[in-house]
């Protein structure tokens, strides 16, 4: 068989892409190498620079090499060249291109891309600011590259049935799929795109993605550095670098996660910003291992003890990202989470990258083990620093419990392999088992976030004044703590008393470090960035408690269930028509209207705050709405709206629709099932059904209606006609439309909803309305001009031809010869109409175009045209006049009502006491990692407290700080 | 005194007190006639019967939604869920729910649908077709 030319393809694209992922995956490769000889001679004390300008060169080709990639694959798909299968998939012509982006990373080899970007980046700033950590650091980083760089290498390997090493994301989509349109050489050109998923074309998604990918490759220096520590057996020498980085890691990791949460909050419509989703919960434990790396890394930056766990928090936190790219890519979540990646078939490659790096992390502190400093003497319980080596297990302990329960599937699916024959294990409810054991870790950190602050830090109190005067405002932040505990327990609407436990333990953590931000002598650089942390983590702890225990729904309609379910059951959901106010739960709820936005319907409902005595408080009007598919074929996703106060959030979204709002497949199944009947009536006349009364008021030959939009030559036919109900006093009126464009029939019907009727026009209409061709008895004359023809009380005269040839019903075109007869018709001797039948001849093709008469029933033809005579032959023939002419209806009973929605309405207290919290925690990381990096650019003086013996507080001078240089 | 091994006995407590509490939040895929049997929240895990009628009529009750879920075992049970149909239910392959048996039924108050790939098929990108 001959290969197919393929016309229009980018192939020099592709195989550029291709070359490029190979030099990045060799070069990655030779820096590895290089790395390693270099931390070798960098160990003896020879000389390196040869090794060093290597791993220099060869990382910087990579990260080029990787910038390109990224930039020539976002070129494809801006350009929607779609013979690329990555192309194809992401995009589409409509896709705006603020959301390329998001379509780049939303696919795994985009993602891996993006992780790629961000390892070289961070990278480069290692090469340029580590230091002596330079290489080994370097080395360790390249290793990560190497490993994900074969996932795009998209190879196969002679062993085994066809292993494939890696995706590629130039691959052509021919050479994936095998479908008849590859037959044909010009297929790019009949060829589109499946575009973005409606659910991730939103803000959040452009910047959630890249944010959260710089904190997950961020946990990589942390790891690198602990790796490289072991390797060069330097224990304490990395301690203060490392610092920095887990600051940064912890910080961005954070903006990232809570990003997706925003997002979820906003454009998902399960109403809240966390819902212990397992891939919410893989993103969790890293952070929380980082956090708590971070707090035993500063007891052994100024003590030396906590030295073993800073190496395990950190090999821990970046395994914890590896896993959790493991579970949430290999598709074994599969069934537990909603948004697991598809599968790719490089399970087993992932599962190798999990498994190398926690055996590299493994066997480096098992080689290093014995000789890792420790202190013989054990930290006094007095002391912070033991304090806050508690509080790191517990987070480890967060992050294990957490990490147990999402990894289920895993566990399920090793018994499996292992023919084990266990039972598969699934949580029940795994939101209120989330909660119930992460609750006691908010307490837990609470209480020693809030009680270390009042300890002595490194054997001395940093807290000015006597133990009597720190006893006394210790007191005073319990006292206040509790009084407002006592107020929140009352304020909450769940009366658990472990509730009341954390929003105390949140309470004490809140002003215990503010009273430490005024108290402390330390320099304020030193403790506004660990304040601005834990006072974050109280408010948001209090946020949750509020947002969460107090949540409700204002659309939970008690009135619904009839005994029938339990308290907890009734639903959240609540039906809402056009126009008719809904008094629920303190609000008066309207759906004024929706309007259509390209592929997008909103609808506008009003919210009106109604107090005990009925006054009006807080009136907005809120536009969820459904996103259709780009075919507008159905809904694709409803979307949430959200009005904002300052002390609580008002979140609705649309939770059904009417068959004909929500795909066209159950429009069209609605329009079948209706059950028309047919009632032919004259006009005025009336008939009755056993609910209505049905009469025709009128007959509109220019009608309107709401999707009807003529156009010149269309025929039109719009039946004005009143429907009653029987038993009540109430009248609707309506007009349903039939039109013939161009030998087709549409249809028009209008939906009464009041009534759930449906009236429409059937196609025989114009029969009747204009009389039946084939039962007219034409006569046939031949007139000169002034002579007659006379059928039943009609007399039909011959007045002349008019060249002017026109009619209604007539559309010239070039080259025709057309004429008019003009006939004038009468009736007991006057004149009761002018009729002007046309005859013309097109391409040598006689035709005529009929005149017609509604009112007395008239019809005229011109068939022939004799010039030598000057006479013409007509047919002319008489039907029933228009008020005896019966018209058919069609009314169905059964059509149910179209203008409602189902909706859900949750009010949020608080919420914002939540975002403030965690947003403050997370900049609390940053300072406190800006400061330590200012501080070791000497920019503000390095602090080092000297073990105090003397039991006098140490005074740094405050005020005499050196100003920055430059 | 040592506190270390105070520390890590309190922890190993802790773990063990967790884990045999956890084990009550965690059930096995059941088959309906567990369900019935056992009379406590359980975990189906099935497909849709697409030849029973699925019941939604917002009109009536916006929170009242049943459909047939053929289990592992191929038993067929109505099953209500008390909140609104989801989008693209019909669509599903694999349904799992979380509930119990009352009356005949299986009342559920949770569910997870797995869908198809979205575009799996030639027409979805012809120009023209869609």
């Amino acid at each position: 068989m001959d290969e197919i030319q393929y016309v229009n393809e980018h192939l020099t694209a592709g195989a550029i892409g291709r070359a490029a992922v190979v030099l990045a995956f060799v070069c990655a490769i030779l820096s590895l190498v290089s790395g390693i000889f270099a931390t070798q001679a960098q160990r003896k004390g020879e000389a390196n620079q040869g090794w060093q300008r290597m791993l220099g060169t060869s990382y910087g080709i990579m990260g080029l090499s990787i910038v390109g990639i990224i930039v020539l694959l976002l070129t494809m798909m801006t350009n929607h060249w779609y013979e690329f299968q990555y192309v194809q998939q992401h995009v589409n012509d409509e896709l705006p291109f603020r959301y390329v982006f998001t379509a780049f990373w939303e696919g795994q080899e985009g993602s891996f891309l993006l992780w790629l970007f961000w390892n070289s980046v961070l990278g480069g700033v290692i090469w340029f600011t580590a230091g002596r950590w330079r290489a080994p650091v370097l080395t360790i980083i390249a290793s990560v590259q190497v490993v994900l760089l074969s996932m795009l290498l998209g190879v196969y390997l002679p062993f085994g049935e066809n292993f494939r090493l890696g995706s590629s994301p130039f691959l052509l989509l021919r050479e994936v799929m095998d479908i008849p349109i590859f037959n044909q050489a010009d297929y790019v050109d009949l060829i589109e795109g499946t575009g973005l998923n409606p659910l991730l074309q939103n803000y959040w998604m452009i910047i959630h993605p890249p944010t959260l990918f710089l904190g997950f490759a961020s946990t990589v220096v942390p790891f690198a550095y602990a790796v490289a520590a072991l390797w060069i057996k330097d224990h304490k020498g990395w301690l203060t670098p490392v610092l920095r980085w887990s600051l940064f890691s912890g910080g961005i990791l954070g903006i990232g996660i809570l990003m997706g949460g925003a997002w979820a909050y906003e454009a998902l419509n399960f109403g809240g910003y966390w819902a212990w989703d397992p891939v919410e919960n893989t993103s969790l434990v890293p952070w929380l291992l980082i956090v708590a790396g971070i707090h035993t890394n500063l007891v052994a930056k100024s003590t030396g003890y906590s030295i073993k766990a800073t190496y395990i928090f950190y090999l821990l936190g970046f395994v914890a990202v590896l896993y959790s790219s493991f579970l949430t890519r290999s598709g074994v979540l599969g069934e537990t989470s909603v948004h697991a990646f598809t599968e790719m078939g490089l399970e087993n490659q992932l599962l190798f990258l999990v498994v190398s790096f926690f055996l590299m992390g493994l066997v480096f502190l098992a080689l290093r083990w014995t000789q890792i400093p420790k202190k013989e003497k054990e930290e006094a319980a007095s002391s912070r620093e033991f304090w806050m080596f508690l509080g790191s297990l517990v987070l480890l302990f967060s992050g294990g419990m957490i990490l147990a329960s999402t990894s289920l599937p895993v566990i399920n699916k090793v018994s499996d392999f292992f023919e084990l024959g266990m039972d598969h294990l699934t949580i029940n409810e795994p939101v209120a088992h989330y909660n119930k054991y992460q609750l006691w870790v908010g307490v837990f950190m609470g209480m020693f976030t809030a009680t270390a602050q009042y300890f002595r830090w490194k054997g001395r109190s940093v807290a000015a004044g006597s133990s009597q005067k720190l006893l006394i405002r210790m007191g005073v932040s319990i006292l206040v703590s509790f009084l407002l505990t006592v107020v929140t327990f009352n304020a909450l609407a769940t009366a658990g008393w472990q509730f009341a436990v954390l929003a105390f333990a949140a309470y004490f953590a809140v002003f215990s470090n503010i009273d430490y931000l005024f108290t402390s002598k330390l320099a304020l650089w030193q403790r506004i960035g660990s304040v601005a942390a834990h006072v974050g983590f109280g408010t948001m702890l209090i946020g949750i408690l509020f947002s969460g225990l107090n949540q409700h729904q204002i659309s939970k309609n008690t009135f619904a269930m009839d005994g029938l379910l339990g308290e907890e059951q009734i639903g959240k959901n609540v039906l809402i028509v056009k126009g008719l106010p809904m008094v629920i739960n303190g609000y008066e709820v309207t759906y004024l209207s929706d309007s259509l936005d390209g592929n997008r319907r909103d609808y506008h409902i009003q919210y009106r705050e109604l107090s005990k005595d009925g006054v009006i408080g807080n009136e907005f009007v809120l536009s969820p709405y459904a996103l259709y598919t780009n075919d507008f074929a159905k809904v694709a996703s409803m979307n949430p709206d959200t009005k904002h106060y300052w002390d609580h959030d008002v979140f609705t979204h649309i939770t059904g629709l009417p068959p004909g709002a929500q795909s066209a497949d159950l429009a069209k199944a609605f329009e079948d099932s209706l059950d028309y009947k047919r009632f032919p009536l004259a006009i005025g006349a009336s008939t009755e059904t056993e609910k209505h009364r049905l009469t025709l008021l009128e007959v509109n030959e220019q009608p309107t209606h709401p999707d009807y939009e003529p156009e010149p030559g269309d025929l039109a036919l719009g039946l004005k006609v009143k429907l009653e109900r029987l038993d009540f006093d109430t009248v609707q009126y309506a007009e349903p439309v039939v039109v013939l464009r161009e030998n087709l029939v549409y249809s028009f019907p209008t939906q009464i909803n009041p009534f759930s009727a449906r009236i429409q026009v059937p196609e025989d209409a114009f029969s009747a309305r204009f009389g039946a061709e084939n039962k007219l008895d034409y006569r046939d004359a031949t007139l000169k001009p002034g002579e007659t023809v006379t059928v039943d009380d009609y007399t039909f005269r011959f007045d002349k031809f008019d060249g002017e040839a026109q009619h209604t019903n007539y559309k010239r075109e070039e080259g025709d010869v057309a004429v008019n007869a003009k006939l004038s018709v009468l009736k007991d001797g006057a004149v009761v109409a002018d009729m002007n039948p046309l005859f013309y001849i097109r391409n040598n093709e006689p035709g005529q175009v009929k005149d017609f008469d509604v009112k007395h029933g008239l019809h005229a033809r011109l068939a022939k045209i004799d010039p030598a005579t000057g006479s013409a032959l007509v047919a002319v023939a008489v039907s029933d006049p228009a008020e005896n002419v019966l018209l058919p209806i069609e009314l169905a009973e059964n059509a149910s009502r179209s203008d409602w929605v189902v909706l859900e309405a949750t009010v949020f207290p608080g919420i914002n006491l939540f975002w403030i919290g965690t947003i403050m925690m997370l900049a609390g990381l940053l300072i406190a990692m800006g400061f330590r990096i200012a501080e070791k650019r000497k920019l503000i003086p390095a602090y080092e407290l000297k073990v105090d013996t003397s039991n006098q507080v140490a005074s740094p001078n405050l005020t005499s700080r050196p100003e920055p240089v430059g | 005194m040592k506190k270390l091994p105070i520390i890590a006995l309190i922890c190993i407590a802790a773990a063990v007190i967790i884990f045999m509490s956890a084990a009550d939040d965690m059930s096995t895929y059941a088959t309906f006639a567990q369900a019935e049997s056992s009379q406590t929240t359980v975990r189906v895990a099935g497909e849709l019967a697409k030849d029973k009628p699925i019941e939604y009529n917002p009109e009536k009750n916006p929170n009242f939604f049943s459909f047939y879920v053929r289990d592992a075992e191929g038993q067929e049970e109505k099953v209500v869920l008390l909140a609104a149909k989801p989008q693209d239910f019909e669509m599903s392959e694999q349904i799992v729910v979380t509930g119990e048996m009352k009356d005949g039924q299986f009342l559920a108050n949770d569910m997870l649908m797995k869908c198809p790939s979205k575009y799996k098929d030639e027409e979805v990108f012809i120009k023209g077709n869609s």
